[in-house]
């Protein structure tokens, strides 16, 4: 007896592959499944924490004068932008968002993104290979600075080091590209290694054989006709 | 290229193809296993290090910012990673606290944690739970919870993943006591930070960055980043600033981190097919910029 | 429109000096905490304007409007399981919902393959040089690249340890510049991209 798992992670998986042959009535059906349990899940948890961090500290435990007040006001003034005379309310609350947000992020943002970036990690008198790696270092980041500064015109000397800026700066996207592929990569390998384990090997023969079938009967003129596109 | 006729829904042929053909290649080497050598770099050994460094009686906190579709890729790292960090629970009293920036890594890491680390559901009825180490479940807000959980973190996660409130938990008070001031647990009370994430790392860099082991020569930065291989492109720059400590980016990396704490599992399995899959990745890369320059050649000899 | 604004001004300066003068700690922790509340609301708007949105398709019966009957149904019913068999709700979310979320995720995988096989072309000096070090960094991210090619770590290594890392330095600087540009521009009140479409 084949478990249900196994058969549901094989028929949903194909479903979604089917699309890489040709979108159809399967995939999009497996697509507003996808959307619609995340529809489900999101609400599911957003309550969870509402009643968790909300509900419980201040009804349950009867906390009635307490400083969720203000978060909860915040919270609930966001519904306001459903309707045209309370609009205005909800900005009240995206700005008290980014301004906490915006905060937090700028102070941590001097002290690690811009001071400790320009401190040279390595400089050694003795160490030779390892100074001349920090120099290549500075000299790259000037480099790319200098290519993406659009305030002045880029032409002779700046022109120069924002041309070597640029081609840093491909350096820079090789890297992140080279490495991206792995995790691209990664993802259908996953599910292939389910893939090729029987009893999911059965299915995945199936689809195999469905989809030779739909090439053969379309080369002789013989197109399959659903109800739904 | 000879465009082809487009039809709607369809991909065009070459590119059903390379799909078809990348499908098989993957499948060959998981029905008939090859086990190819694993080399492990510098960073999973570092990584490794970092958790083998905690002291007796150190904190580890775990931010679970994963995804369902990311799991994959960064399931084999953090799977041996919670492996490892509570092997420390019982062999050094190390305490460790999880939370979770993402709905979806909330689930994931109850998952891994009763199927990989054996915790029993629901986890309170583990005698360790609240002594030793606390699921304070999802906590929304990004940065600013980042943020929060290493200024106080009782106010950011007042209570844990069943509700209990965490301000009693004895986890809490031990932690708590470690540094000034003594009844408020902020990043100064942290020995090692570890995240999953699968977006950049900038954010954790710029909130704990500053906050470290000094005395085993980390003054800040005492920090490991799970995430996707790409990253460790971007996570250079904050590892050679001494910001972070390592990242285990990705497939690959879990894989080596699985056989540092020998216990090899899916991404161990998966190496032989990411071998297959890069090389089949360059030959497409190499093949149609031969393809490209042998036409533009003969376009060019035609004129 | 200038409340927001001077809301904006107000969190922000008092979280600034919170952060630099270590003062105003309790209010600082009901504001962080308060982030938590207020993001779960803005979840719930955006599950609602999805729903109001298929609820309309439904109704008016547009193309494709039977999907909508599928998306919706099946919100009902996972959220219906959350509230009355949690064993099932975790079942559905982790052989389902995971299920699907991998495979989409695999699905736009796939096009890195179509992007190698029709967009990476040598066609400048720019693109060779990114193309050359991807093909570098795909060898030694290969378990088998190195032994395959005994050298290609330590060039990898050094080309993600210094050109890579200049680079990264640079991009790591602008972001650090752009987010402080960001905030001033806001407090002067030329930003208002955050208070959406009427702001």
């Amino acid at each position: 007896m084949i478990p249900l798992e196994v058969i549901l992670y094989s028929v949903l998986v194909l479903m979604v592959w089917s699309g890489l042959y040709r979108v159809t009535w399967v995939f999009r059906i497996a697509e507003s499944l996808i959307v619609g349990l995340f529809l489900g899940f999101t609400i599911y948890n957003g309550i969870d924490i509402i009643i968790n961090r909300v509900w419980n500290p201040i009804v349950i435990k009867g906390n009635w004068i307490n400083p969720l007040w203000f978060s909860v006001v915040m919270g609930v003034i966001t519904w306001g932008r459903f309707h045209r005379s309370t609009e205005f309310l909800s900005r009240w609350s995206l700005a008290f968002l980014a301004a906490i947000g915006s905060a937090l992020a700028v102070s941590g943002a001097i002290r690690a993104q811009i001071i400790a970036q320009l401190v040279v990690q390595v400089w050694s008198y003795t160490d030779l290979w390892a100074t001349l790696n920090q120099i290549i270092i500075f000299v790259t980041m000037i480099c790319v600075l200098f290519y993406f500064t659009f305030s002045f015109k880029q032409s002779g000397a700046k022109g120069g080091i924002s041309r070597l800026g640029r081609l840093v700066f491909m350096v820079q996207l090789g890297c992140t590209f080279g490495t991206m592929v792995m995790g691209n990569f990664a993802i259908p390998i996953g599910i292939v290694y389910e893939l090729s384990k029987p009893p999911a090997f059965y299915f995945t023969i199936g689809a195999f054989l469905i989809i030779m079938l739909d090439i053969i009967l379309r080369r002789v003129g013989i197109e399959l006709k659903f109800p739904f596109k | 290229m000879v465009e082809e006729k487009k039809v709607s829904g369809e991909f065009p042929k070459a590119d059903r193809l390379i799909f078809l053909t990348f499908l098989v290649l993957m499948m060959i080497p998981m029905i008939f296993p090859i086990g190819l050598p694993i080399p492990i770099s510098s960073l999973s050994r570092e990584a490794f290090k970092a958790v083998e460094e905690v002291p007796n009686g150190g904190v580890i906190l775990i931010e679970e910012n994963n995804a369902f579709g990311t799991l994959v890729d960064i399931g084999p790292g953090e799977s041996a990673f919670l492996r490892h960090a509570f092997e420390k629970l019982v062999t050094k009293d190390v305490r460790i606290i999880i939370y979770s920036g993402s709905i979806d890594g909330n689930q994931i890491s109850q998952r891994f944690l009763r199927e990989y680390v054996g915790l029993p559901d629901p986890f309170n009825t583990d005698p360790t739970y609240g002594k030793l180490w606390v699921h304070l479940g999802w906590i929304p807000g990004g940065e600013t919870i980042i943020a929060g959980m290493v200024t106080n973190m009782a106010a950011t996660a007042p209570v844990d993943l069943y509700g209990n409130p965490t301000v009693n938990m004895e986890v809490f008070k031990y932690v708590a006591a470690r540094a000034p001031p003594i009844d408020i647990i902020n990043g100064n009370d942290i020995n090692l930070f570890m995240v999953v994430h699968n977006t950049s790392p900038d954010a954790w860099i710029r909130q704990w960055g500053q906050y470290g082991d000094p005395q085993r020569g980390f003054p800040h930065g005492n920090q490991i980043q799970i995430a996707s291989s790409a990253q460790q492109a971007s996570a250079m720059v904050f590892i050679q600033a001494g910001q972070m400590r390592s990242i285990i980016g990705g497939q690959r990396a879990g894989a080596e981190y699985e056989l540092l704490i020998q216990r090899p599992g899916l991404g161990a399995s998966t190496m032989d097919a990411q071998n297959f899959a890069h090389i089949f990745g360059i030959a497409l890369i190499i093949g149609a910029n031969i393809i490209f320059w042998s036409q533009r050649l003969k376009r060019r000899s035609e004129k | 429109m200038e409340i927001p604004i001077a809301l904006y001004i107000f969190f922000s300066v008092f979280m600034l000096v919170r952060y630099y003068f270590d003062v105003g700690k309790e209010l600082a922790d009901v504001f962080t905490s308060g982030v938590i509340i207020v993001t779960t609301f803005t979840l719930l708007i955006g599950a609602y304007n999805l729903t109001r949105y298929h609820v309309k398709n439904i109704q008016m019966k547009r193309s494709g409007w039977y999907y909508g009957l599928i998306l919706l149904g099946s919100a009902a019913g996972f959220l219906l399981l959350g509230y009355t068999d949690k064993a099932k709700y975790l079942w559905v979310q982790t052989n389902v919902l995971t299920t699907l979320e991998t495979a989409m995720l695999s699905y736009v995988g796939m096009y890195m393959f179509t992007a190698m096989f029709r967009a990476a072309r040598t066609r400048s000096l720019d693109a060779s040089v990114l193309l050359f070090i991807t093909i570098i960094l795909m060898i030694s991210m290969m378990p088998v690249g190195s032994i395959i090619f005994p050298g290609i770590t330590p060039i990898s290594n050094w080309i993600m340890q210094v050109p890579n890392t200049g680079a990264t330095k640079a991009f790591t600087i602008g972001l650090g510049l752009g987010l402080l540009a960001l905030m001033v521009r806001t407090w002067l009140g030329i930003e208002r991209a955050y208070l959406g479409r009427s702001g």
